[in-house]
C-alpha cells in the first residue's frame, strides 16, 4: 500500500498547487490601447482629450453627421428650401416619413452618444482629484455647452425626448420622455454655468474659434431664450455678443463669411475644425454635398427650391455670393454656395480654409432684432435688421414699419441670411407656428403627390428605439 | 500490485523453467524477425470457411493469408481434433481461439509467429481443486507488436484482476490452471484465454472492427461507444475523405444529429455557422468550443460572431467573404476524426467553455507497418446551383410604366432614368455576368507514414485551390504541411508525441456591392474603353455599385498548431503527463481602392487599408492518471490542470488621398494615414478531476468536476465550479437478456446531468475603457472616447444539461439504433444585450436573467444490409429535432426585449402582420386587423395586430448509403432540414420601383378594380400597405430542403494487379458536393435566405486519383 500513499500524495499536491496558483495565473495586463475612467480623469491633459473626443465624434469620419451637415440637409428637405436631385422615394422631402425610416438613425442615436460623452466628462471631472479647480470649471463648462447643443436640436426635431444626465445604463436604459420645457430649463441652467465658467476669449485654441467658450454659450443662450419667447433675456444675451466688438464684427466680404481664418472672419463665434481625415478632406460636409461634380457628372445632389430663390430681393448680394448654378442636361439648377470647396475641389494634401460654421454673429443680430421687435423696441429692431441688410447690399428699411411688419421682415431676413444653415428655416417655421400654413402650400408643390400633415413637423422617434424601450412613446401620427 | 513484489514469490524451480521458456521464446523471436523481413503485403485479418479439416490445414491457410508462421511439433498436434470454422475478416487471434476451442493445445503469438504448445498436466483440473496456487505472468500486445499499457486482465472466476504496465506486462497469482482470464483494452476486441499450466503468456489483441468497440475520442482520453456514458458522435476520416470540401465543417453537415451547420455564403473560406442542440443564448450565435490536437481554437469576441459565426480572429476588415472560418486553415485530409461532445457528461470536464458543445479535431498519426506513401489528386468544377427567375426587359418596362400610371406620376429623368436615360433595347443578364463563371477546384495531397513498435510518424503536405463562381473574384488557396511523431522509450514507460500543422492560406477576393436584381437594362459594368461605366449610370452615377469590383482584397493567413504530449508511467497504473499546445495565427489583409475605380468627375483619390492580426494561444495541461482494477471493476481517475493564455495584437492602417494607383501598396505614400489597433489578453486556469468506474462491464459511473478561472471577469467573479455525473447500464450483459433476447446483441441505457459554463465574451468588458483610437484627434490633440458600457458584475454563465439515451445493437450489431433525449437550460446568460441608444451605446454585455430551454431528441440508425467480403451495402440515417423555448424572463415587459421575445415561445420568432390578400378595389395589400379596431398597428403595443411566426429549425439531419462491390464503391449522402425562412421576395424593393427587377411571380398583380391577384398594384414607391406587406407573414416561405450533399463513386484496382505494379492501392473517383437541392424555397439557396448580394454556395464535381505505394 506504499504505492497508494504515493499516489494519493501526488494527486493531492497537484490539486493544491493548481488551486493555489489559479488566481495569479489569470491576471491579465490592461489593454494597451485604452485607459479606464479613473485614468482618463486623473489629470487635466487626459480630461482635455475626453473633451476633444466629443468634438471629434461630432465631426465624425464620414462626410455627414448629426451636428455636422445632416441638420442642414434633412431640415432643408423637410422644409421648403432644398430639393434632392434624386427625389424618388425620399420621404424626408415628400413629408411622408414613416416610423421605420433610416434617416432618423443619423439623428437620434448620435445625439445621445455625444450626450453620453458629455455626461461622462461631467461625472469624471467632478469625481477627479487630480484636476485643478480652474481646469475643472473649463471642462465642466464645455461639456455642459455641448450637451445643451445636442438637446437643443433633439427637442426641436422630436419634441419631448428622454433627458439623460448619467452614464449609468441601469438608470437610463428604460427612460421615458421628459417634457420639452423641463429640458429647456436644464439647457438654460447648463448654459448659464458654461457662460460663467468658460473663458471670454479664444486663446486656448490659438485664436481659432474651434472650441466652445463663453461667447458660444452666450449665443446659444440667446437663441434658447428667443425660442422660449423670453425676449428680454434673448436681447440681453445677444447684446453681450454683439457688443464684444473686439472679437466679433460682421464680415462684409460675403465670400469670406465661412472661412476659418479669424483675422479675416470675425463673424464666427463657433466653428468645427474640418476633419481632413474624413472622405471630404479639406471640404466641409455642406460644401462637399452641395457643390456639384465636374461636367459631365455635374448634376447637383441638392438644389434650391423656387420658393427660396424667389424670396431673394433683387440686388441681394447673398444670391450672388452664396448661391451658384450648374447646367446639367440643359437645365439650370441653383445650389447653396456658402462653402466653396466641394467634392471636385477636395484635396487631401491641402490645409482646410473653410470650417463648419456652428454659430455666427449675423444670427445674433437677427435674434436681437426679433427680441426687440417683440418688446416693441421697433427702432432698435430695425437697427439690427438693417445691419444685416446693408451687409447684403440691400436698402435699409425706414422707420414707418409697424411691429408685425418688422417681425415679418426679420423672419424673411432669417430665411435668406440663414438658408441652408443648420435647418434654421425648418426650426423657425415650427417655433413661430407658421409651419402648417407654409407647408400645406409647399408640400404639394414638391411634386411627390403628397400633402402636408401637421404631425410631420415632429420627426418620428426611430422605431428601433421604441422596440428596446417600453417606456418610450412614439410621436402621434406615426 | 507490482511486478517486482510478485517476482519474489516465484519459487526457484519455476524460475528455472521460466528461464528455459524465455530462451525458447528468444530463439523463436530471432526466427520470427527473419521471417518478418520477408513478410509483406499480407492482411491483418483472416477469412476462413473450412469444414472438418485438421489444424494443419487451417494453419496453412492462415499463413497464406497473413504471413504468420506456426511453430509446433507433430507430437503437439497428435491429440487434436478436426474443426469447422467460418469466419470473415476476423483478427488472427480470434480465428485461432476458435481453432483451439476444446483442444488439448494452446498457443501464444510472438511477433508473427504462432507457437503451439500442449496444455500440460491436464489431470490437475480433474483431480479436485486445492487452493489456487498457480501464477502466470504475461504480455499483451497488439498485432503489430506494440505493448498495450493499462489493459485489464480479469479472472473470470473471481471477477477480479489486474492490468498491464507500460510494457504490456502483467502478473496474476492464486490461479487454478483451468481459470480463464479476460483481457480487454479500449479499441480492441476483448479475448478470453485459459491459463493452463503456462507460467508465461503472450497474447495478441486484435483491433476492434465492431463499431461498438472502436476507439472514440473523449475529453482528455479515449473510450468506446460500448462503455461511453456521454453523448459523443464521431465523423471519421473515411467519411470526410469522400467529400471534396475545403472546410471540414462542410463535411459534417447532416452527419451529427443535433449539430446544425449552415454555410453563410459561397466563398470557400467563408465563415460557417455551427449550432449544437439549438440556440442557447438570447442574442447571437452559440458557437461550440473547437479543440485541435489539444489546443483550443480561439474565436474572437461575440461582436463579430453574430454576423458570420466562427470568425477568424481578425481586426478591422472582414473582407468580401465576411470573415474567414478558422477551420479554413486546416486541411480536411489531415484529419483523422472529428468528435462532437454534446451532453454534460461529455463536456463538463471542459467546464467553462463546454456550454455550447465541444468539437475535438484530431489529426492523422502514423501507424506501425511498412512505410506508405499516399498520393491523392483531384480536379473539378464549381457551378451556380440555381437561378432566380427574373423578369425580362419587356416585362420590366411594362411593370415600370404600369407603376407610373397607377401612381399618377409623370416619368422624368430623375424618377425614371431606367426608362428614359438608359438604353431599353439592351438586356443584361446580371446573374450570368456575376455568378456565371465555371469555378475550378484543384487539390493535391500527399503523405508518408509508417513506424514500428516504438516510433511512428506521418508527414503530409497538401495544396488546395478554389476559384469561385463569382466572375470577379480570384482564387482561395491553401498549402499545408502536417507532421506527427510518436515515440516510446525502450522500456515503454515514457511516451512522447508531437503533432504539428502548418498552413498558409491566401484569398484573393472582390466585394460585390451590386445586386443581381437591378434593372435588366442596367448599363454594363465597363464601357467600351474598359473603364468602369460611370457615365452609363447617369444621372445616378453616384449610386454606381460596381466600383468595388476593382478593389482587390487579399487575405493571407499563416496558421500553426502544435501539440506536444509527454507521459510517463510512474508506477503501474499511475502515470503523469503534460500536454503543451501552441497555436499562432497571423492574418494579413489588405484592401486597395484605386483611383481608377472611382468616378473620374469627382476628383477621386486612392485609398488603401492594411490589417495585421497576430493571435497566439498557449496551453499547458498537466495530468495525473490512475487506473486500477478494484473489486469487480475498473477504476480510472484523472486529475489535471489547465492553463491557457491567448493574446491578440492587431493593427489596421488606412491610407487616403493617394494620387497615383501604383503607390497604393505603400502606406507611407498616403496623404492621410489613420491607424487603429486592438489588444486582447485572455488567461484561463482550471483544475479538474474525473472518476470513472466500470463494474463488470455492465455498470459504469462517470463523475467529473472542474473549477475554472477566467480573466474575462472582474475581481470577485473570476471563478466558477462545474461538474457532471453520468452513468450507463449495459443491460445486454445481463443474464436474463442474454438468455431470452438473443437478437439483441447490445443494449445500453445511459444518462447524465451536469453543469457547464461559458465565458464566451470579449475581454476586458468589466473595465471602463476610454480610447484615443476610435476617432481621429481634434485640433491635433488626442481625442478619447469611451468605448462601451463597462459591466463589473459579469460572471460565469451556467448551463444545466441532462440527457437520457438508449443504444441498441441487433443481429451481431448489424443494425444499430441510438436515441437520445436531452434537455439543456441556459440561465444567467452572458449576452450582448441591446439597449436604447439614449444610454450612449446600443448594447451592453451582461448576465441576463432569462432562461432558455432546448430539449429534443436525436436519433441515429445504421444498418449493414449486406456484409459479405466482396459485397457490402450500408445505410445510415440521423436526425435531430430541437425544441427551443424561452422558459423564463422576469419582467420581460419592462425589458429591452419586450417586443422581440415572448415567454414560452421559441427565441427564433418574429412578429409580423398577417397578410389577408389584395384588396380587389384598390389593389393594395390588406392585413388582418387582429383586434378589430379599424386600423393596422405593426408595433408591439397595446393595439398590436402582430402575429407570432416561428422560424426555428424544426429538424435537421442526413441519410446516406454506401455500396461496395469488389473494387467499386458508390456512396450518396443527403441532408435535410425543415424550417421556414425569410423569402427572397422583394429583396431589392417592391415591384415598380426604379431600378429594381422582380421575380416573374409578381406578374400575378392587381391591374384594375375587380382584379383578384396575389400581388398588389405596381407602384414606384412604398405606401403604407406595401410596408405592412413587407412586415407580414407573406414575406416568409417554406425553406425546407433535401440536398444531395455528397456523391462519391470510386473504383479500386484489385490487389493482385497492384502487388505486381508495386502499389498498395490505386483508386479512381468521381465526387461531388451540393449536387442538387429539392426545395420550395423561392430564393437561390435556403442557406442564404433573402439576400441577393451574397454569392450562393455552388455545386462541385471533381475527378480524382488516389494511390498508395
Amino acid at each position: 500500500m506504499i504505492e497508494m500513499k504515493i499516489i494519493l500524495k501526488t494527486l493531492l499536491s497537484v490539486l493544491l498547487i493548481l488551486f493555489a496558483s489559479c488566481k495569479k495565473l489569470i491576471e491579465i495586463l490592461p489593454p494597451a490601447n485604452s485607459i479606464t475612467t479613473e485614468q482618463t480623469f486623473a489629470d487635466s491633459s487626459d480630461a482635455s482629450s475626453a473633451i476633444s473626443g466629443i468634438y471629434s465624434s461630432m465631426l465624425g469620419s464620414v462626410s455627414l453627421n448629426f451636428l455636422n451637415g445632416v441638420l442642414t440637409i434633412y431640415c432643408g428637405e423637410s422644409a421648403d428650401e432644398l430639393i434632392p436631385f434624386y427625389s424618388g422615394g425620399d420621404d424626408l422631402y415628400a413629408n411622408t416619413l414613416l416610423a421605420d425610416n433610416a434617416f432618423m438613425l443619423n439623428l437620434w442615436p448620435p445625439a445621445y452618444q455625444y450626450i453620453y460623452q458629455a455626461n461622462g466628462v461631467l461625472e469624471g471631472v467632478q469625481a477627479s482629484k487630480g484636476i485643478s479647480e480652474n481646469n475643472k470649471k473649463l471642462f465642466l463648462g464645455e461639456a455642459k455647452f455641448l450637451r445643451s447643443l445636442n438637446y437643443f436640436y433633439l427637442i426641436n426635431l422630436f419634441g419631448d425626448v428622454p433627458f439623460v444626465n448619467t452614464t449609468d445604463y441601469h438608470v437610463t436604459s428604460l427612460s421615458a420622455r421628459t417634457s420639452k420645457d423641463q429640458i429647456y430649463q436644464q439647457i438654460i441652467s447648463d448654459l448659464k454655468g458654461a457662460q460663467s465658467d468658460l473663458p471670454d476669449n479664444y486663446e486656448l485654441t490659438a485664436n481659432e474659434r474651434t472650441r466652445a467658450n463663453r461667447w458660444a454659450a452666450t449665443s446659444l443662450l440667446a437663441r434658447v431664450y428667443l425660442y422660449n419667447h423670453k425676449w428680454d433675456s434673448a436681447e440681453l444675451e445677444s447684446s453681450l455678443v454683439i457688443n464684444a466688438t473686439n472679437l466679433f464684427n460682421l464680415n462684409y466680404d460675403l465670400n469670406g463669411v465661412f472661412l476659418n481664418n479669424a483675422s479675416l472672419n470675425n463673424e464666427a463665434i463657433l466653428q468645427w475644425q474640418t476633419n481632413v481625415r474624413s472622405g471630404g478632406f479639406n471640404a466641409t460636409p455642406e460644401g462637399f454635398n452641395f457643390n456639384p461634380n465636374l461636367p459631365p457628372n455635374n448634376n447637383p445632389n441638392y438644389y434650391l427650391s423656387n420658393q427660396l430663390l424667389n424670396a431673394f430681393e433683387p440686388g441681394d448680394q447673398r444670391k450672388v455670393y452664396w448661391v451658384d448654378s450648374t447646367d446639367y442636361n440643359s437645365t439650370i439648377y441653383y445650389y447653396p454656395h456658402k462653402y466653396k470647396i466641394g467634392a471636385a475641389q477636395a484635396d487631401p494634401t491641402a490645409t482646410p480654409t473653410e470650417y463648419v460654421m456652428v454659430m455666427r454673429l449675423a444670427e445674433q443680430y437677427l435674434i436681437r432684432a426679433e427680441a426687440r421687435a417683440r418688446q416693441s423696441n421697433l427702432s432698435g429692431a430695425l437697427e439690427d435688421l438693417n445691419a444685416i441688410r446693408t451687409r447684403a447690399g440691400l436698402p435699409s428699411f425706414d422707420n414707418n414699419l409697424d411691429q408685425t411688419q418688422i417681425i415679418a421682415a426679420v423672419m424673411q431676413e432669417r430665411r435668406i441670411e440663414l438658408f441652408a444653415e443648420w435647418g434654421n428655416r425648418w426650426l423657425d417655421l415650427k417655433r413661430t407656428g407658421n409651419v402648417d400654413s407654409v407647408m400645406s402650400v409647399a408640400t404639394p408643390l414638391k411634386g411627390q403627390g403628397t400633402t402636408w400633415h401637421s404631425y410631420q413637423q415632429l420627426y418620428p422617434i426611430p422605431i428601433t428605439e421604441i422596440h428596446v424601450d417600453p417606456n418610450l412613446t412614439q410621436n402621434s401620427g406615426y | 500490485m507490482d511486478l517486482m513484489v510478485l517476482r519474489k514469490a516465484i519459487p526457484l524451480r519455476s524460475f528455472a523453467i521460466q528461464t528455459l521458456r524465455i530462451m525458447r521464446i528468444v530463439a523463436v523471436l530471432s526466427f520470427a524477425f527473419c521471417m518478418h523481413a520477408g513478410a509483406t503485403g499480407y492482411s491483418q485479418t483472416v477469412t476462413l470457411q473450412l469444414k472438418n479439416v485438421p489444424l494443419t490445414t487451417v494453419f496453412a491457410e492462415i499463413k497464406n493469408q497473413t504471413g504468420y508462421s506456426f511453430v509446433y511439433t507433430q507430437e503437439d498436434l497428435q491429440k487434436t481434433k478436426n474443426i469447422d470454422i467460418d469466419v470473415t475478416h476476423v483478427g488472427i487471434a480470434e480465428a485461432l481461439h476458435i481453432c483451439f476451442l476444446n483442444q488439448p493445445v494452446t498457443f501464444t503469438i510472438v511477433e508473427k509467429v504462432v507457437v503451439i504448445k500442449q496444455i500440460n498436466n491436464p489431470s490437475f483440473t480433474e483431480t479436485g481443486k486445492g487452493p489456487p496456487s498457480h501464477s502466470v505472468s504475461g504480455k499483451i500486445t497488439n498485432s503489430q507488436g506494440e505493448a498495450l499499457n493499462g489493459a485489464s486482465v480479469i479472472i473470470k472466476r473471481t471477477k477480479r484482476g489486474t492490468q498491464t504496465n507500460a510494457r504490456g506486462e502483467f502478473v496474476l497469482d492464486n490461479l487454478y490452471p483451468d481459470d480463464v482470464i479476460t483481457i480487454s483494452y479500449t479499441g480492441y476486441k476483448a479475448q478470453s484465454v485459459k491459463v493452463g499450466n503456462n507460467a508465461n503468456l503472450t497474447l495478441v489483441m486484435d483491433i476492434a472492427t465492431d463499431q461498438l468497440d472502436k476507439v472514440v475520442v473523449r475529453a482528455y482520453g479515449t473510450t468506446t461507444q460500448r462503455f461511453n456514458t456521454g453523448n459523443i458522435a464521431t465523423v471519421s476520416a473515411e467519411e470526410i475523405e469522400k467529400q471534396p470540401v475545403t472546410n471540414v465543417l462542410e463535411a459534417l453537415v447532416g452527419r451529427v444529429p443535433g449539430m446544425v451547420i449552415t454555410q453563410t455564403n459561397g466563398y470557400a473560406s467563408a465563415p460557417i455557422n455551427v449550432e449544437i442542440r439549438g440556440r442557447a443564448n438570447i442574442v447571437g450565435m452559440s458557437d461550440p468550443l473547437f479543440i485541435v490536437d489539444g489546443v483550443p481554437m480561439f474565436l474572437n469576441g461575440t461582436g463579430n460572431r453574430t454576423e458570420g459565426g466562427l470568425l477568424q480572429p481578425q481586426f478591422g476588415m472582414t473582407g468580401p467573404a465576411h470573415g474567414q472560418s478558422p477551420l479554413f486553415s486546416i486541411n480536411p485530409s489531415d484529419i483523422e476524426a472529428v468528435t462532437v461532445l454534446k451532453d454534460a457528461d461529455a463536456t463538463a470536464i471542459y467546464g467553462s467553455r463546454g456550454a455550447n458543445g465541444v468539437v475535438i479535431i484530431t489529426t492523422k498519426k502514423g501507424k506501425v507497418g511498412k512505410t506508405k506513401w499516399d498520393v491523392n489528386v483531384y480536379q473539378g468544377y464549381n457551378k451556380l446551383t440555381n437561378r432566380y427567375d427574373l423578369m425580362n426587359m419587356q416585362q420590366y418596362l411594362a411593370m415600370r410604366r404600369e407603376a407610373f400610371k397607377n401612381d399618377g406620376i409623370q416619368p422624368d429623368q430623375g424618377n425614371a432614368y431606367d426608362m428614359l436615360v438608359w438604353d431599353t433595347t439592351k438586356y443584361f443578364d446580371l446573374q450570368k455576368e456575376f455568378w456565371g463563371r465555371l469555378g475550378k477546384q484543384t487539390d493535391i495531397e500527399t503523405g508518408i507514414s509508417g513506424g514500428d513498435r516504438l516510433t511512428n510518424f506521418r508527414i503530409s503536405g497538401g495544396y488546395h485551390r478554389t476559384e469561385n463562381i463569382f466572375t470577379y473574384s480570384g482564387a482561395e488557396q491553401r498549402a499545408s504541411v502536417a507532421f506527427n511523431l510518436t515515440h516510446k522509450s525502450l522500456n515503454q514507460r515514457l511516451m512522447v508525441s508531437f503533432s504539428n500543422e502548418y498552413s498558409y492560406a491566401q484569398s484573393n477576393l472582390t466585394t460585390f456591392n451590386g445586386s443581381v436584381t437591378t434593372a435588366p437594362n442596367t448599363p454594363p459594368v465597363f464601357d467600351e474603353n474598359h473603364n468602369l461605366n460611370y457615365r452609363g449610370w447617369e444621372p445616378v452615377s453616384y449610386t454606381f455599385p460596381y466600383a468595388s469590383l476593382l478593389w482587390p482584397y487579399t487575405a493571407k493567413t499563416n496558421f500553426l498548431n502544435s501539440g506536444l504530449n509527454i507521459s510517463f508511467e510512474i508506477l503501474k497504473g499511475l502515470s503523469a503527463s503534460v500536454q503543451f499546445g501552441y497555436s499562432t495565427v497571423h492574418l494579413k489583409n489588405e484592401l486597395l481602392q484605386p483611383i481608377s475605380s472611382f468616378d473620374p468627375t469627382t476628383n477621386p483619390h486612392g485609398a488603401s487599408e492594411f490589417g495585421n492580426t497576430n493571435q497566439t494561444t498557449g496551453i499547458v495541461e498537466p495530468q495525473i492518471k490512475y487506473s486500477a482494477v478494484i473489486a469487480k471493476g475498473k477504476l480510472d481517475v484523472l486529475v489535471g490542470g489547465s492553463y491557457q493564455y491567448t493574446t491578440i495584437d492587431a493593427n489596421d492602417l488606412s491610407g487616403g488621398g493617394y494620387v497615383n494607383d501604383n503607390l497604393l501598396h505603400s502606406i507611407s505614400n498616403a496623404a492621410q494615414v489613420y491607424g487603429s489597433d486592438g489588444f486582447l489578453q485572455y488567461k484561463y486556469g482550471a483544475g479538474f478531476g474525473r472518476l470513472t468506474y466500470n463494474w463488470d462491464d455492465k455498470y459504469i459511473i462517470n463523475l467529473s468536476g472542474r473549477r475554472d478561472g477566467s480573466s474575462r471577469f472582474g475581481p470577485g467573479n473570476q471563478f466558477g465550479n462545474f461538474g457532471s455525473i453520468g452513468g450507463a447500464w449495459i443491460f445486454s450483459e445481463e443474464k436474463f437478456i442474454k438468455d431470452h433476447v438473443s437478437f439483441l446483441s447490445f443494449g445500453k441505457l445511459r444518462g447524465s446531468y451536469g453543469l457547464t459554463g461559458s465565458d464566451a465574451i470579449s475581454d476586458y468588458l468589466f473595465l471602463t475603457q476610454w480610447s484615443g483610437s476610435i476617432v481621429p484627434p481634434y485640433r491635433d490633440a488626442p481625442a478619447y472616447v469611451p468605448t462601451r458600457h463597462a459591466n463589473p458584475f459579469l460572471h460565469w454563465q451556467t448551463n444545466h444539461k441532462s440527457e437520457l439515451a438508449i443504444e441498441l445493437g441487433f443481429l451481431q450489431s448489424r443494425l444499430n439504433l441510438q436515441l437520445a433525449f436531452y434537455r439543456n437550460r441556459c440561465g444567467d446568460q452572458l449576452v450582448g444585450t441591446p439597449l436604447a441608444s439614449i444610454t450612449g451605446f446600443t448594447g451592453v454585455t451582461q448576465n441576463f436573467p432569462a432562461t432558455v430551454q432546448n430539449d429534443g431528441v436525436e436519433g441515429t440508425f445504421n444498418a449493414k444490409i449486406i456484409d459479405k467480403k466482396e459485397l457490402t451495402w450500408n445505410f445510415s440515417f440521423s436526425i435531430g429535432a430541437n425544441h427551443n423555448i424561452l422558459l423564463a424572463f422576469p419582467n420581460i415587459e419592462k425589458s429591452v426585449y419586450f417586443s422581440t421575445y415572448e415567454v414560452g415561445k421559441p427565441l427564433n420568432i418574429t412578429k409580423v402582420l398577417h397578410f389577408a390578400g389584395v384588396d380587389p378595389m384598390t389593389g393594395t395589400y390588406v392585413m388582418v386587423d387582429k383586434n378589430k379596431d379599424g386600423q393596422i398597428d405593426q408595433y408591439n403595443d397595446a393595439n398590436s395586430d402582430l402575429f407570432l411566426k416561428d422560424l426555428s429549425i424544426k429538424f435537421d439531419g442526413g441519410f446516406g448509403t454506401d455500396f461496395q462491390y469488389k473494387g467499386f464503391q458508390v456512396s450518396l449522402f443527403f441532408n435535410f432540414r425543415k424550417q421556414e425562412l425569410k423569402s427572397a421576395l422583394f429583396a431589392g424593393g417592391i415591384p415598380g420601383m426604379v431600378n429594381v427587377n422582380q421575380g416573374v411571380q409578381v406578374l400575378d398583380r392587381w391591374q384594375k378594380p375587380g382584379d383578384h391577384s396575389k400581388y398588389a398594384r405596381f407602384t414606384t414607391n412604398y405606401g403604407q400597405s406595401d410596408l405592412f406587406f413587407t412586415n407580414s407573414d407573406a414575406m416568409y416561405s417554406d425553406g425546407s430542403y433535401i440536398r444531395l450533399r455528397n456523391l462519391s463513386v470510386s473504383y479500386d484496382f484489385p490487389s493482385k494487379w497492384l502487388t505486381k505494379a508495386g502499389f498498395q492501392k490505386i483508386r479512381f473517383y468521381l465526387r461531388g458536393e451540393n449536387i442538387f437541392i429539392l426545395t420550395k424555397y423561392n430564393g437561390i439557396d435556403p442557406d442564404i435566405p433573402g439576400d441577393i448580394g451574397v454569392i450562393p454556395p455552388p455545386k462541385t464535381l471533381v475527378l480524382g486519383l488516389e494511390f498508395t505505394l
